[in-house]
């Protein structure tokens, strides 16, 4: 039976009028096999839908509706029987599955907590405690969410939107006062450098403040903080174990006995797990080791800890480095924490946590409905082949902003690709690469370009190496600049104004192969942020140097006037500034970024700014050593908002969000 | 007929108990700028972004956060709301904090003593910030949120008594439980 037939809707203003008003109606004629009972609530963008499931026979047969539209009554469907679960699109009477059903058994008396979690393109059921179906599917947005049930019962049902995912915290608050950390066990308070037991062993221009937020306890602490409902996020914060604390992060946290976590023993601990980095899994109170690797933490030394996590995947770094990766179907979503175990305790500082939309696609497993293939596009062992002459592609439907992807691709005979920034098919970038002796029209070539309505337009280029016929092509979209790397080769840029994101995809030109697509963004750069002006120094002379608007910059000597930062700051960097009140005067100031304070002003990458008295405008002019790489006249009306900033080889001035120079160095 | 007049009755009766039920879940939202009296330095100010297209503020000085002691004023917005049943409500605030020594307001409810509202580390962005959760009795109430510190920013309020509920973006106002 058609799925639209069964599911005739039945349009009330709520959910319990709704199954008032439909045991009334029903009375005069004969009610339809299955009703929808809609929420009152719509789902809008992202969100949740959770409740209970309740087998009452053995016979049953559950469907929840989301995603419902009104107009063409094209919805998703998870549809729950007493061997499989599924989700499918149903648009027109026809049903397409989403991703593949998954084997369960239902038996009378069961109740099964769940939550149906509805992304932008991502679909996703957990069942219990453990992801059950993955789907992907980006054509329907909103709508209502309703559901049917034979020898079933949906209970407690409720919907809960889903937003920004962001905690940051550098504990700059003084001791007892609110915050964002829910202790669950061991001991948390907020310390400041006062009473810290090193600090007169610290120097303050070599740190951003002076509060942090320590934890200790056996066998182990935990503090939380975020939302139950946080599923992709990157997790990072400064970690100072002391003596033989183990110091970690907590995610997908549910309580204190359930959750997943990444931990580091001392390098030189008296403890039988000493030197050692792990991925853990805490089910039911009982620890299973998802991913481990020597390697441990020095106390007394601050270390940067971060996890990555996106769908049943999980990624640990310390300092930056990746050390462990490790999969997972536990949980599926859950608050975030800080993780101590001993009761030396753990110093933690500069906790931030934002959105990681990540994609690690390994071709392993077809799940259908998740990759739009163009004409002679075959999934098969492990891998993607295009067999098609003409020029094709293999789209995903997701969209991302700010992002590294990266693929490896083999050339059977033809060209390979990897298209990305994709907001239709005449609007993408597109890195292809061909050895010479293939059968394609850019044979020999690594081309970086634009594709547009008017057609493909070349961006940057460079001879292919010889000889190499299979390599990692890598390509990013960020802040309107694209570039492109073959292997380890020498990488090609372009600025493409408006560009900030879009889909990813394949792209071939006669045989090719393609495996390990990786995509994730690229970290939100962290502005060095002043945190506090203070002026009583007298009553808290330990604070004069951090707390103040000169925190970050280091006090020019008498007679010169360039501030340098405190830091180094290392790869592509901006610097942002406002000048006010343009034309109000004449005068320049000149920003230097990859400086060095021994060579002067005279060091790095930099841009002079001018103005002149009753002129609504600013010069610039960009420049390294003695060589002027670059001027632009920019017209502004009260205030220009400048934004100097390094892109790999590029340098991009933008003044008012517009882009107003760009050269390269 | 008379066989129909039992589980109609029964039906309408059980729609009722069951509305009555679902009623039992309550939202209560109203903007920063709906407040039915404000006092300087609390000030409204005109935003594109604000729902609304307000929101309230402690305005930011210079220099900002010079004095770790009391307020440098009284500044405080007023709204009186129609709690229509009985419960507890978690107080929810969409607010937007310039740096550590600008993220809290006072909040203060009848005549309960003030708490502090606020002091996350999540700067220069809108974000719903969680207050305490309140005892609040069916009828009039009034909330004051006041001046703790500069450069702090409110856009809307919500309480609820569906406790595991948390907003996540800026939410249609309920003007049927505003007072002004």
């Amino acid at each position: 039976m058609a799925e639209s037939h069964l599911l005739r809707k039945c349009r009330h203003s709520g959910l319990t009028l709704a199954v008032a008003c439909g045991a009334l109606l029903a009375l005069p004629w004969k009610a339809p096999a299955a009703t929808i009972q809609f929420l009152e609530e719509p789902g809008e963008g992202d969100f949740n839908v959770t409740g209970v499931l309740k087998v009452t026979d053995a016979k049953c047969e559950a469907r929840l509706v989301f995603n419902w539209q009104d107009q063409s009554q094209e919805h998703y469907l998870l549809v729950v029987r007493p061997t499989e679960a599924k989700l499918v699109f149903v648009s027109g009477g026809k049903v397409q599955p989403l991703g593949n059903p998954a084997a369960i058994k239902l038996q009378p008396g069961q109740a099964i907590p769940f939550t149906l979690q509805r992304r932008d393109w991502r679909l996703a059921l957990v069942w219990g405690d453990s992801v059950l179906l993955r789907g992907y599917d980006a054509r329907l947005r909103d709508g209502q969410v309703g559901y049917t049930a034979e020898g079933a019962e949906w209970e407690d049902l409720r919907i809960q939107p889903v937003g920004d995912i962001v905690v940051y915290d550098d504990f700059v608050r003084e001791a007892g006062a609110e915050s964002v950390w829910e202790p669950q066990c061991g001991v948390w308070q907020m310390r400041t450098l006062r009473d810290d037991e090193q600090a007169a062993r610290e120097e303050a221009d070599k740190s951003a403040n002076a509060f942090s937020y320590v934890g200790a306890g056996e066998p182990v602490a935990i503090s939380v903080a975020g939302q139950w409902f946080w599923d992709r996020y990157a997790l990072e914060a400064s970690a100072k174990p002391q003596g033989d604390a183990v110091a970690g992060l907590v995610f997908y946290y549910q309580d204190d006995s359930n959750y997943l976590a990444l931990r580091a023993t001392g390098r030189h601990s008296a403890r039988q797990d000493s030197n050692r980095v792990q991925l853990i899994a805490v089910r039911n109170g009982q620890t299973t080791v998802l991913a481990d690797k020597p390697g441990g933490l020095l106390p007394g030394q601050w270390y940067k800890l971060r996890v990555e996590v996106c769908e049943d995947r999980f990624v640990g770094l310390v300092d930056g480095e990746v050390r462990l990766v490790a999969r997972s179907p536990l949980f599926g979503q859950g608050q975030v924490g800080l993780y101590v175990e001993g009761k030396d305790g753990v110093f933690f500082d500069d906790v931030g946590c934002d959105l990681w939309e990540a994609l690690a696609e390994d071709f392993e497993t077809v799940v259908p409905g998740k990759w739009a293939l163009g004409e002679g596009w075959v999934q098969k062992s492990g891998a993607l082949y295009t067999t098609d002459t003409k020029p094709s592609q293999a789209l995903l439907d997701g969209q991302w902003r700010d992002y590294a992807c990266s693929v490896d691709a083999e050339s059977l005979g033809g060209g390979v690709g990897l298209v990305f920034a994709h907001q239709g098919p005449q609007d993408y970038c597109l890195l292809r690469w061909a050895p010479a002796s293939a059968a394609c029209s850019f044979a020999g070539q690594l081309q970086l370009l634009r594709v547009g309505a008017e057609g493909e337009n070349v961006l940057a280029q460079q001879p292919a190496p010889a000889g190499v016929k299979k390599a990692r092509l890598r390509a990013t979209v960020s802040n309107e600049v694209v570039t492109g790397r073959l292997g380890d080769g020498a990488e090609l840029s372009a600025v493409v104004p408006g560009i900030f994101g879009g889909g990813v995809g394949l792209y071939g030109q006669a045989k090719g192969m393609f495996d390990n697509l990786n995509l994730q963004p690229i970290p939100l750069r962290r502005g060095a942020h002043v945190m506090k002006e203070f002026a009583e120094t007298d009553e808290h002379p330990e604070m004069a140097e951090w707390a103040s608007t000169r925190a970050p910059w280091v006090q020019p000597a008498k007679g010169q006037n360039v501030w340098w930062t405190k830091g180094d700051y290392f790869g592509n960097t901006a610097l942002k500034f406002t000048v006010p009140k343009v034309g109000s005067r004449t005068g320049s100031l000149t920003a230097i970024l990859a400086g060095d304070p021994e060579l002067g002003e005279q060091s790095g990458l930099r841009l002079t700014l001018s103005t002149t008295s009753g002129a609504k405008k600013v010069s610039l002019v960009v420049s390294a050593r003695d060589q002027q790489l670059g001027t632009a006249e920019v017209e502004v009306e009260e205030e220009a908002r400048v934004e100097f900033g390094r892109e790999g080889r590029l340098l991009v001035v933008k003044v008012n969000d517009e882009i107003a120079l760009t050269t390269s160095f | 007929m008379k066989r129909l007049v039992v589980p109609i009755l029964l039906t309408l009766v059980t729609g009722l108990l069951l509305t009555w039920a679902y009623a039992a879940t309550v939202r209560i939202v109203f903007e920063a700028e709906s407040y039915s009296a404000i006092a300087a330095s609390m000030t409204k100010t005109k935003s594109s972004v604000a729902s609304g297209g307000y929101y309230i503020e402690i305005p930011l000085r210079r220099p900002h956060g010079q004095e770790e002691g009391a307020p440098g004023d009284q500044g405080r917005a007023y709204y009186k709301i129609k709690v229509p049943a009985a419960g507890n409500y978690r107080f929810w605030a969409l607010c937007h904090w310039y740096d550590g020594c600008g993220n809290s307001f006072f909040l203060k409810v009848d005549d309960k003593p003030a708490v502090v509202l606020g002091q996350d580390g999540t700067y220069q962005r809108w974000h719903w910030v969680k207050g305490p959760l309140l005892q609040l009795g069916a009828g009039t109430h009034s909330i004051t949120i006041q001046n703790r510190e500069d450069g702090a920013k409110l856009d809307q309020v919500m309480l609820t008594n569906d406790t595991r509920y948390v907003p996540v973006r800026a939410m249609q106002q309920t003007p049927q439980y505003i007072i002004r």
